[in-house]
């Protein structure tokens, strides 16, 4: 018998990380339980319930995003990718499209004040010997 | 009598001895409680954080609703005066995520206040206050033991499931909720609480 079955509903997963995550005292790690839901409807869920803002570590910024501007949170996470960029280095920003138009670097304009409606994709990938 | 005690009583950590003063019939008064007092009966003051559905008709539930309105209202003051950060869903200075009232969105401010029924739908992530410390952290023998609970719970449904030969869901919300209620008296780091995630899988206790 498969019991794995009985338990499919990962909500209850949830309800365990968000009560067990406010008691939590390595707070810069909460961001390792994206590691943990596999599926990407758990993790879209995820995201929804517990918030991009609540899970995005700037000390592990790596990845691939695609951001709603119009969302403060969203927004708020590509400001601080974005002026993570102008600090690091902005080649460490790469195929950033804004509005699915293809836009070669991130300047410091874009960085300053991003613009609060469409959708922007990017890619944030610092080499590990650069990372702090 | 114990249902309408129950969610006056002070010190709320100690609210389920009064359950223990029924030994025979605890169990059917637990489920009956459950069944009224709905999420009212496992909300904990001390860490709120967690998915809501609350009736708003059933004053213990809306006591709930209320409570976390002004912590969140507390909170919203407090990252105006720039104690907290900003880490809302809208910008609001609001803990308070997808915020539903009888099926409609809307978007949380200070003077909101609550209808008189309907079912108040949202999550609150409630992170800053009361943070714990790794000087305080619950010892290792007592978290082992704690999941060593759950981890039975589950293990004698599997088996007594398996002895009977028949397929039933494993409420595991139950789990989730219960977990919830003693959660506050917890100091524990990340790949802690991951392992706790992971008891119902039927993964061994991971450290």
């Amino acid at each position: 018998m498969n019991y794995s079955c009985w338990c499919a509903d990962p909500k209850w997963r949830q309800k365990v990380y968000l009560s067990g995550v406010a008691r939590v005292y390595d707070v810069w790690n909460i961001d390792f339980v994206k590691h943990k839901f596999k599926f990407p409807v758990v993790m879209e869920a995820l995201y929804k319930q517990f918030g991009i803002l609540n899970l995005f570590c700037p000390f592990r910024p790596n990845g691939s995003y695609l951001l709603k501007l119009f969302e403060y949170e969203e927004r708020t996470v590509c400001k601080i990718l974005c002026e993570l960029a102008m600090r690091e280095g902005a080649a460490f920003m790469t195929s950033i499209k804004v509005n699915g138009k293809p836009m070669e670097k991130m300047t410091k304009e874009f960085a300053r004040k991003p613009p609060d409606a469409g959708i922007i994709e990017l890619t944030y990938a610092c080499p590990p010997d650069k990372e702090d | 009598m114990a249902e309408m005690v129950l969610p006056m009583i002070k010190d709320q950590h100690n609210r389920f001895k009064i359950i223990e003063h029924f030994k025979s019939d605890a169990q059917s008064l637990l489920t009956r409680m459950h069944a009224n007092l709905g999420q009212a009966m496992f909300f904990n003051f001390w860490n709120p954080s967690g998915h809501y559905d609350l009736n708003l008709t059933v004053p213990e539930q809306r006591a709930v609703a209320n409570v976390i309105l002004l912590l969140n209202k507390l909170f919203a003051a407090k990252v105006k005066t720039g104690e907290y950060k900003d880490r809302s869903q809208k910008g609001n200075a609001s803990c308070l995520r997808n915020e539903k009232v009888s099926g409609g969105h809307f978007v949380w401010t200070p003077d909101y206040i609550l209808p008189k029924m309907g079912n108040f739908q949202f999550d609150f992530v409630y992170m800053t206050p009361n943070r714990p410390s790794a000087a305080n952290a619950t010892p290792e023998d007592q978290l082992i033991s704690l999941m060593g609970w759950f981890h039975e719970k589950y293990e004698r449904f599997k088996q007594e499931c398996e002895s009977a030969n028949v397929k039933v869901r494993f409420d595991a919300d139950a789990f989730a909720d219960c977990f919830a209620a003693i959660s506050d008296f917890l100091s524990i780091n990340t790949l802690q609480l991951l392992s706790i995630m992971d008891i119902i899988d039927g993964k061994s206790l991971a450290r």
